[in-house]
């Protein structure tokens, strides 16, 4: 197995941005076992934000502790020293979990905006991982600045893990087929992630003009070789989300370029789904 | 004249054949186990009857008269026309963990109950999951999720809100929030802040104090807002789980609807499960262990609480439970409470307690061997603190002597209603008695079995009938009448009576078993005599090691024991030494020496400590025998050494009292004895002899030596008269006596025995009140006059010179030191 399919969709470098938040870790270990599967490598980024370190500089600067428990002033040094800590610990954690899939990785520290860095270090990768919403203030945020930001600013396909919502870890892939080239793109990756992860796929048919037959006719002769247990569903493109809701999987590919422009849209899909979501570009 | 020996037919009772009407055993009926003992069934009856506090029953008795076996027939007689008692059932405290809830239940329905539980918990199992799996039951606390999402939320976005149109943002950092001015989603860099108008920068720090604040008041209503929820999501869980519960909980109420404690106790089950759901919903626990080394709890403990743990269970018994505790140690008796090893710490519940032998015998009768209970520490003082209770307490002996403090179980106690039976020895019975003021008070019933039964006709052929028995119910031969009359006549010697069979009727079944062995070493299909014979002299023979040991030695001269020829001053004895089962007569020498003194009978065995308190009073009483008939006039001026020569284990008891005055009367007389003789009795001050135990083996003991060394015909022993009826000699000794070489004198009186010992009269006071001078009592008193007088012509001797006292080297010849002989074994003269 490499890390190209028939569609020329290259995964081998895989940049993962971390905070050691709880949804930045879920992104790393989803981002490690697609970097098993594909025998990609894995690269940590720490953005050292540099809003943080502005707003240490402030004279009234100061940290309200979510425990309740009253704050602490902040400064500049407390800041870096914080920030430091998170960097090491981030680190560790991605040591940690590429040494238990003996995966090559690297770590890199920047200082900036997580979004605009991230993107900036999308260049040299395949995938870049990211929280769905990192560290969200409230529970209803569906995309965080810095998913929206990677979705938007990379050519790269974008992994987006570490929802509210996430209950469970099944084997099974899902992903959604109008027949459109985007579509066959995110099919055949699935197609190779079941096949190395348990042998299921729920393939959503999204007709569009097309008899679901067809499609699903297409999607068989596409997977066939791998011997894979499918599952069809077809759906109004109107109720995707809801049917990915309802959907119980460890991982969602979708064809990015097949997906509404709106990002509110794809921040809709994004939260309905219960596991890890995977946008694949044209190329 | 003089005395004639004993005839043949005085020394063994023949069992009368016309008794058995039966050629075989085979052809006789069952009978009852119990024989003769109508004061123990009697005692028995009334105390298996009685049913109020304090009348329990003590069997005492020797071993192998029947105790355990009469009391377990009556006992059984009675519990099959008792009603069985209720079960018993602990249950979990709910509201004190620590002290078990006891219930009772109609028996047969503790397993019920228990099975009950256990099929609910694997109802509850699936259903309470089924109900949290619902969709009514996930929207419902969606719902509530949703609300404090929504208020949580929109306390955060009326804030985030306010800041935003203040040109502020709220920032995430490390550990929590922070506000900070932004410009173009930008934070505001610090030099850039300072360098804003005054007032400008004034507002900011205004705003975002402010902001702070209200964004602080938001952050710790969390925490408040979140308990609300878990407490809505928590009444839910219990809504739902409750109407679960219930409609299998209610459907087991309406089953025990007639058992209040039941239903009670199943509607603190059901509130509980409400209470502690989780367990039912939560994951199954791991078998993983979380330390190295340390098993995991099983899976399953948290179900634990509400099983029920079936202490007793009658469902199969038919009447009233008996139960023999054979091994009554403190937790066999009162129960316990057992520890399970669990993350490396011991820990118990109820479910863990063990019903001791009180427990399953409530309601019935326990049996007890005296012994076993008294030899295991506390157990006898368990069984009485139950008894004066009136309950069976289960406590630990560790914390019952305080050894331990950490916290354990306390059940309820349980209601007892008991029959104990004790059986034991009669000396332990006695030693309770006096030594255990509780005992009188619980144990009001002696069940006292005796050792021996009359002889009659008809308890002959009950013998007879339960030899039968026994025969058929272990499968052995059928004994042909013979050897019936042969088993019978070996009772009766156990008895040492001619009037008693012994009741130990074990002996007698050991004897049968034995039989039956050497019957089939010989071929038979039925027991006959000769094989009940052989099974007798095996038996002798297993254990006479030390008789022939004894025997050999006197034969080598070792010990001197003559049985022929005449001697002043000398006589054999005889003694019975017991060891095990097994006793066997044994001769010993017995010499007299007597010089002037002060009127004393020097017991040489008690000198020395090697006679008990027995034989020196028989020696005691000679002093007096001899004032009285001889001295009543004068002072008894002699001094009389008594010696068991090559006595070296000690003797007791006083069987050898009338030898010893024979001794003595001869040394003073200067009759020699007839060594051919051997004499046993006791003697009284007037000169009648006394019977004695183990004639019998007295008589073969003698017999035996005489038989090794040859029957002369002169040969035999003197006996006291009253011992004729004990009198069941061995068949070899009777054959003796038929031929005339053996001889056995039954002797009323010294004067008969010493008559009959020097073959010289004993002389009867004449009108004057004198012995003939001839006589042996002439003899015997002229000598006690002539020490007299010299005692007083030595005394006026003694006073001129100053001197006073005896001078016993003088005139006492020194007796050789014997030498000393391996036999160590204590004797015992009756």
């Amino acid at each position: 197995m490499t890390g190209t399919d028939q569609h020329g969709l290259r995964l081998r470098r895989i940049l993962v941005g971390l905070d050691a938040s709880r949804e930045s870790l879920e992104a790393l270990e989803a981002a490690a076992r697609v970097a098993a599967r594909l025998q990609a490598e894995l690269t940590g980024l720490f953005v050292e934000d540099e809003d943080l370190l502005n707003l240490a500089g402030l004279p009234f600067a100061r940290e309200i502790a979510l425990t309740g428990d009253g704050g602490r002033t902040l400064n500049p040094e407390t800041v870096e020293k914080d920030l430091r800590q998170q960097a090491a610990q981030a680190r560790r954690a991605l040591e940690d979990t590429a040494k238990r899939r003996s995966l090559r990785w690297s770590f890199r520290v920047t200082r900036g905006r997580a979004g605009s860095e991230l993107v900036a270090a999308a260049g040299d990768a395949d995938l870049v991982a990211v929280g769905k919403a990192v560290r969200p203030l409230t529970r209803r945020a569906r995309l965080g600045t810095t998913a929206r930001a990677v979705t938007a600013g990379t050519t790269a396909a974008v992994l987006l893990a570490g929802g509210p919502e996430v209950l469970t870890h099944t084997g099974r892939v899902m992903t959604s087929y109008d027949g459109s080239g985007c579509a066959k793109r995110a099919l055949a990756l699935a197609v190779r992630m079941a096949h190395n992860d348990g042998g299921e796929l729920s393939v959503f048919l999204l007709p569009g003009g097309r008899p679901p037959g067809v499609l699903q006719q297409e999607v068989v002769a596409q997977s066939a070789e791998q011997g894979l247990d499918l599952q069809f569903r077809a759906v109004d493109p109107a109720h995707l989300p809801a049917a990915i809701h309802t959907e119980q999987g460890g991982l969602l590919v979708l064809g990015a370029d097949c997906l509404p422009a709106d990002t509110d849209a794809l921040a809709g899909l994004v939260e309905a789904a219960n596991c890890p979501v995977l946008l694949i570009r044209s190329g | 004249m003089p005395m004639k020996p004993l005839t043949p037919d005085a020394l063994y009772r023949t069992c009368d054949p016309a008794l058995l009407d039966f050629e075989t055993t085979a052809d006789v009926a069952d009978v009852d186990d119990v024989i003769g003992q109508d004061r123990a069934v009697a005692a028995a009856r009334f105390g298996v009857g009685i049913r109020h506090p304090g009348y329990n029953l003590f069997a005492l008795g020797s071993s192998g008269t029947g105790k355990h076996t009469t009391l377990r027939t009556l006992i059984a007689q009675k519990a099959s026309d008792q009603p069985p008692p209720s079960d018993w059932v602990y249950v979990n405290n709910f509201d004190v963990r620590h002290k078990p809830h006891a219930i009772a239940l109609p028996a047969g329905k503790g397993t019920r109950l228990r099975d009950d539980m256990d099929q609910l918990i694997e109802d509850l199992k699936t259903a309470i999951p089924a109900v949290f799996e619902s969709d009514d039951y996930s929207s419902r606390k969606q719902s509530i999720d949703e609300e404090f999402k929504e208020k949580q939320e929109n306390a955060f976005e009326t804030v985030q809100k306010k800041a935003e149109d203040r040109g502020i943002a709220v920032i995430r950092t490390p550990v929590g929030l922070a506000l900070a001015p932004v410009h173009d989603g930008e934070v505001v860099k610090p030099e850039v802040f300072k360098k804003l108008p005054e007032d400008e920068r004034t507002r900011i720090e205004a705003d975002i104090e402010q902001l702070q604040d209200e964004l602080q008041q938001t952050v710790r209503k969390v925490p408040q807002w979140d308990k609300e929820r878990r407490d809505k999501v928590r009444e839910l869980s219990r809504a739902v789980s409750r109407f679960a519960v219930n409609h299998f909980v209610e459907a087991l109420k309406s089953r025990y609807a007639d058992l209040a404690v039941v239903v009670d106790h199943l509607s603190t089950v059901a509130d509980d499960i409400v209470h502690n759901v989780e367990a039912f919903v939560g994951a199954p626990q791991q078998a993983m262990p979380v330390m190295p080394g340390m098993p995991a709890p099983p899976d399953g403990t948290q179900f634990r609480q509400y099983r029920v743990n079936v202490v007793v269970d009658n469902g199969k018994t038919r009447g009233a439970p008996v139960v023999f505790e054979d091994n009554p140690n403190h937790a066999n008796l009162v129960g316990r409470v057992e520890h399970i090893s669990e993350m490396g710490a011991l820990v118990t519940d109820f479910s863990l307690i063990k019903a001791g032998a009180l427990h399953r015998a409530n309601g019935g009768y326990l049996m007890i061997d005296a012994r076993r209970l008294l030899t295991q520490p506390y157990a006898y003082d368990a069984l009485k603190r139950c008894l004066r209770g009136n309950e069976v307490r289960i406590e630990s002996l560790g914390q019952m002597l305080s050894m331990v403090s950490t916290v354990s179980l306390e059940p309820a106690p349980i209601p007892l209603d008991v029959k104990v039976v004790l059986i034991g020895e009669r000396m332990i019975y006695y030693l309770l008695c006096r030594h255990d003021p509780d005992f009188a008070e619980l144990f009001k019933v002696a069940v006292d079995f005796d050792d021996v039964i009359d002889q009659g006709p008809d308890m002959v052929r009950h013998v007879a009938g339960l030899i039968a028995t026994l025969a058929r119910r272990e499968k052995l031969r059928a004994l042909d009448r013979a050897a019936v009359a042969r088993v019978i006549e070996r009772g009766t010697r156990l008895a040492d009576d001619q009037e008693k069979i012994t009741a130990r009727v074990s002996h007698m079944v050991d004897l049968v078993r034995e039989a039956d062995y050497w019957s089939a070493e010989a071929g038979r299909a039925v027991i006959a005599a000769e094989d009940v014979q052989t099974a007798i002299d095996a038996q002798v023979h297993r254990l006479d090691r030390i008789r022939e040991r004894s025997q050999e030695m006197i034969e080598r001269g070792t010990m001197l024991i003559d049985t022929s020829g005449d001697v002043v001053g000398q006589i054999n004895g005889l003694s019975v030494l017991m060891l095990g089962n097994f006793a066997f007569g044994k001769p010993s020498r017995i010499t007299a020496r007597v010089r002037m003194g002060a009127g004393e009978v020097v017991d040489i065995e008690r000198k020395v400590d090697l006679g008990g308190p027995l034989h020196s009073k028989g020696v005691l009483i000679l002093s007096s025998y001899l004032g009285a008939h001889y001295a009543k006039d004068s002072p008894l001026s002699l001094s009389a050494s008594l010696v068991f020569e090559q006595s070296y284990g000690g003797v007791d008891g006083d069987s050898a009292s009338s030898a010893e005055l024979y001794a003595l009367l001869s040394a003073l007389s200067g009759c020699a004895i007839d060594q051919s003789f051997a004499v046993t009795g006791s003697v009284n001050q007037n000169g009648r002899v006394q019977a004695i135990g183990g004639v019998n083996e007295k008589i073969e003991g003698f017999f035996d030596l005489c038989a090794a060394r040859g029957l002369t015909g002169s040969q035999g022993v003197l006996i006291p008269d009253a011992n004729v009826a004990h009198l069941m000699l061995r068949h070899d000794v009777v054959r003796a006596v038929e031929d005339g070489r053996f001889a056995i004198y039954a002797v009323e009186t010294i004067d008969q025995g010493i008559e009959i010992l020097t073959g010289q009269p004993a002389g009867v006071r004449d009108a004057d009140g004198a012995y003939p001078e001839d006589s042996v009592n002439g003899r015997v008193e002229a000598r006690l006059r002539e020490l007299a007088r010299a005692r007083k012509r030595f005394g006026a001797t003694a006073g001129e010179e100053g001197a006073s006292g005896e001078d016993d080297d003088a005139k006492t010849p020194v007796e050789p030191e014997p030498e000393p002989l391996p036999e160590p074994e204590p004797e015992d003269e009756s």
